[in-house]
């Protein structure tokens, strides 16, 4: 009916009153939808004019004194300085607050230093989408693979002429070998606060109940080899049904954590100017196969997509940053933290590394190199040292390492410390990092992890998808 | 004879005017008032829409015809470069099919499966709630934490591997790439979402009418053609709405994808919507993962068209 009713109303002449009605009508709707309209453009309007507000402190990019000389500081309105970490313990993040708070108390240009917690998967993420944005944090930890990669798209603030001007801060106290990655001619693109050994940690308790020799007693014997750490892992497999030897954040997707048996052996995927993939190479194979011999002939490490806990006990071994090792806390085993092992290539020692940056694309950058200063002078990196290995010549001892740690004691340490100061080789860094790892690791998975493969024949597949990479 | 024909008969001694559908400039200013007014409260959405859904598509198609490093802020306008890589990319020949497969199994299986669970959980029997509930359960759970749980129970010597072991079968490479991890992936995202479009088709299954069931009962009609006759019938609707949400939503499944395998061994587990993450967020290419990006929306959006026009002829509406 309602149709019906519509469509002959549509064929009837209109009435001058219709006409004002629907004149009114029309009006009213108008009216209804031009204040609807006004809304949402002021709506769109605060935002820009929010957004805008945002970007005021853009205009403190200039030098460090003139923000320094911002009166906008001593009201509490100055700049919030934002530094990415990928950590998130508690202990740890209350202790860079308050060495954030300390930097405020003396820069008033600065009202907060706030530290944004992350995962290191996520990092490059936060980073590029930040950039994007234009809203990316002012400073960041950044790992050692990554150096290359940034420095070379000028994404990363020269800090030596400032660090070298700050008054008491020793620049000649950072140990030149352990800068080189972030070193391009005199300029240095990051000040590594933590120079992290890879080592081994195992389960005393495991190997006792299985009756075998331990990493303590092959060490004592002089055999501390992959070898011999290859036997015993298979006998713990073959006594107890437990994992003889799991590798900490591997997953069969991280390459750089199979780097303490690459170097064992003399081995990198790359040579050292990263042009030429070597993953071919005997000793890269002779790596490998020992590590394949392991997850396919003893079982004694896990297949690809198997889970297994070291921490919570259902391992024999695993290696892992000396940092990591405070997940022993709540440990219920007895456990000891010895180097790796040795292979043909003798003692060595595989080193990650992490560097504070200052981000070129930041907003704040002269105020966050002089944080980045603040952050990393010789007292603030004495504090860091409880959490984080550090690269200060006059800070690099055993006794600082421990500090008050419940986890470590000197005598643990000290072997590492002094591999770190002889043997340490910094992880290898490729230009395009996230492309040729990405490739790395994909490749190393589609045609070395699986049971059956002639390894020498699959790293020439290896070499040829990461070689048109490499520049 | 519809509605306007009888009144049409009920008023004989009027001559019936030619019916003719007004035009926007004729239309009676009724009409134009309350389609002013329906605008207007439609408007914030619209709005919003535009703002953020219209942007980022303009924004993502521009991007897609540049190449983008995102740490040096440098854009370099490369035309259809994007697209033409796509055809090249060795990467693409494994991803796009595992897609189709993948949307196909999970669209086909989850609609399938939401239908037989609305009909087992519509019977009246004692306790039917526990069940009704039961289902629903993992709709509540965070997807990670759903991924988690079902990776230990496909990783190697997991769970599955010791049941298929206690019947004399060898462990299973459920997640070493190809169809099986792609069915095990359909699998943990079907059984995480079934629980949403069973409760829709049970509504639906409600809302058949019993009179008409029970006619069919006194024609002798059996329980199969009571239900592939009658019952299908009126539910097509709401079937048909499952398998649109089925098929959008299994395009762009991803989190399985990365917290199982991260698209591995290789690229043999990666479907679409990861390749787009895994490019721009991973390898920092921006402008390829635009580009992927558009050929997603485009499949999504051809597919859901293509749906929608054969509706009419597998959908039955009261009003037809």
């Amino acid at each position: 009916m309602v149709l019906l009713r519509r469509s002959s109303l549509a064929q009837l002449p209109l009435s001058l009153k219709d006409t004002r009605r629907m004149t009114l009508r029309n009006l009213r709707s108008r009216m209804l939808a031009g204040a609807v309209a006004v809304a949402m453009l002021g709506a769109l309007a605060a935002c820009s004019s929010e957004s805008g507000s945002d970007e005021t402190p853009t205009s403190a990019s200039g030098d460090a004194s003139a923000s320094t000389a911002a009166p906008s500081g001593s009201n509490g309105s100055g700049v919030e300085l934002h530094m990415t970490v990928w950590t998130s313990d508690p202990d740890s993040l209350a202790m860079f607050d308050s060495i954030g708070k300390a930097f405020v108390e003396q820069q008033p240009a600065v009202s907060a230093v706030k530290f944004d917690s992350l995962t290191l998967d996520q990092l490059d993420t936060v980073i590029t989408t930040g950039i994007q944005s234009g809203n990316p944090p002012d400073l960041s930890w950044l790992p050692v693979e990554k150096s290359l990669e940034y420095i070379h798209n000028d994404a990363l603030v020269d800090l030596a002429p400032a660090l070298k001007e700050t008054n008491g801060y020793d620049f000649e106290d950072l140990v030149p070998r352990l800068q080189e990655r972030w070193t391009v001619g005199d300029a240095l693109y990051g000040v590594p606060f933590s120079t992290g050994a890879l080592v081994m940690a195992f389960n005393k308790d495991l190997y006792e109940k299985a009756g075998i020799k331990s990493p303590d007693d092959l060490i004592a014997e002089g055999n501390w080899t992959w070898d011999s750490f290859r036997e015993i892992s298979k006998q713990l497999h073959d006594k107890l049904g437990v994992t003889g030897y799991v590798m900490n954040d591997f997953d069969y997707k991280n390459w750089t954590r199979l780097l303490p048996i690459l170097f064992a052996y003399g081995a990198s995927p790359w040579n050292d100017d990263a042009t030429q993939c070597s993953a071919d190479s005997p000793e890269f194979a002779k790596a490998i196969q020992l590590y394949h011999d392991m997850v396919y002939t003893d079982q004694s490490a896990p297949l690809p997509g198997q889970k297994v806990d070291f921490w919570g006990g259902q391992a024999g071994a695993t290696t892992a940053f000396l940092g990591s090792m405070n997940n022993l806390k709540d440990a219920t085993f007895k456990y000891d933290i010895v180097p790796t092992p040795a292979g043909p290539a003798g003692d060595t020692q595989a080193l990650g590394q992490a560097s504070i940056v200052v981000l070129a694309a930041g907003k704040n950058k002269d105020l966050a190199t002089e944080f980045l200063a603040f952050l990393t002078n010789k007292a603030n990196a004495e504090t860091m040292a409880k959490f984080y290995p550090p690269t200060r010549e006059s800070l690099l001892s055993a006794k600082v390492l421990v500090g008050r740690s419940t986890i470590l004691t000197e005598d643990m340490v000290q072997p590492i410390v002094d591999a770190t100061k002889e043997t340490g080789k910094i992880f290898p860094v490729a230009v395009d990092d996230a492309k040729v790892a990405d490739a790395l690791n994909r490749s190393l998975d589609t045609n070395i992890w699986k049971d059956g493969v002639d390894i020498p024949d699959a790293l020439t597949q290896v070499c040829a998808d990461v070689q048109p990479l490499l520049k | 004879m519809n509605r306007t024909d009888h009144a049409a008969v009920a008023a004989p001694a009027r001559v019936r005017p030619p019916r003719v559908r007004p035009s926007s400039k004729n239309r009676p200013p009724r009409d134009a008032g309350r389609n002013v007014f329906g605008y207007s409260l439609l408007a914030p959405g619209v709005l919003g829409f535009v703002a953020v859904g219209g942007t980022a598509l303009v924004w993502v198609f521009w991007l897609s015809l540049h190449s983008v490093n995102a740490l040096s802020q440098k854009k370099t306008f490369v035309g259809l470069d994007n697209y033409v890589r796509i055809f090249h990319d060795p990467d693409m020949k494994t991803v796009f099919p595992n897609t189709a497969f993948f949307v196909v199994l999970l669209s086909v299986l989850g609609t399938v499966a939401a239908v037989a669970l609305a009909v087992l959980l519509n019977q009246k029997l004692a306790g039917i709630n526990f069940f009704r509930s039961a289902i629903f359960v993992p709709a509540l759970v965070t997807m990670v934490a759903w991924a988690l749980v079902w990776h230990f129970i496909v990783q190697p010597k997991g769970l599955l591997d010791g049941i298929t072991g206690a019947f004399g079968l060898d462990p299973m490479p459920w997640l070493r790439g190809g169809t099986l991890t792609l069915v095990v992936f359909a699998v943990v995202q079907m059984t995480k979402n079934v629980g949403v479009n069973v409760i829709i088709m049970l509504a639906a299954l409600q809302s058949v009418p019993e009179d008409l069931l029970e006619a069919a009962r006194l024609d002798g009609a059996g329980a199969w053609a009571r239900f592939r006759h009658i019952v299908v019938p009126q539910i097509s609707p709401a079937i048909l709405m499952v398998f649109m949400l089925m098929v959008t939503g299994s395009f762009k499944v991803f989190e399985i994808v990365l917290l199982m395998t991260g698209g591995g061994p290789g690229v043999q587990s990666s479907v679409l919507s990861f390749a787009i993450y895994h490019e721009a967020f991973e390898l920092n290419d921006i402008g390829y993962a635009s580009s992927l990006a558009v050929i997603l929306f485009l499949a999504v959006l051809a597919l859901t068209g293509i749906i929608w026009q054969l509706r009419k002829r597998f959908v039955y509406y009261e009003s037809d």
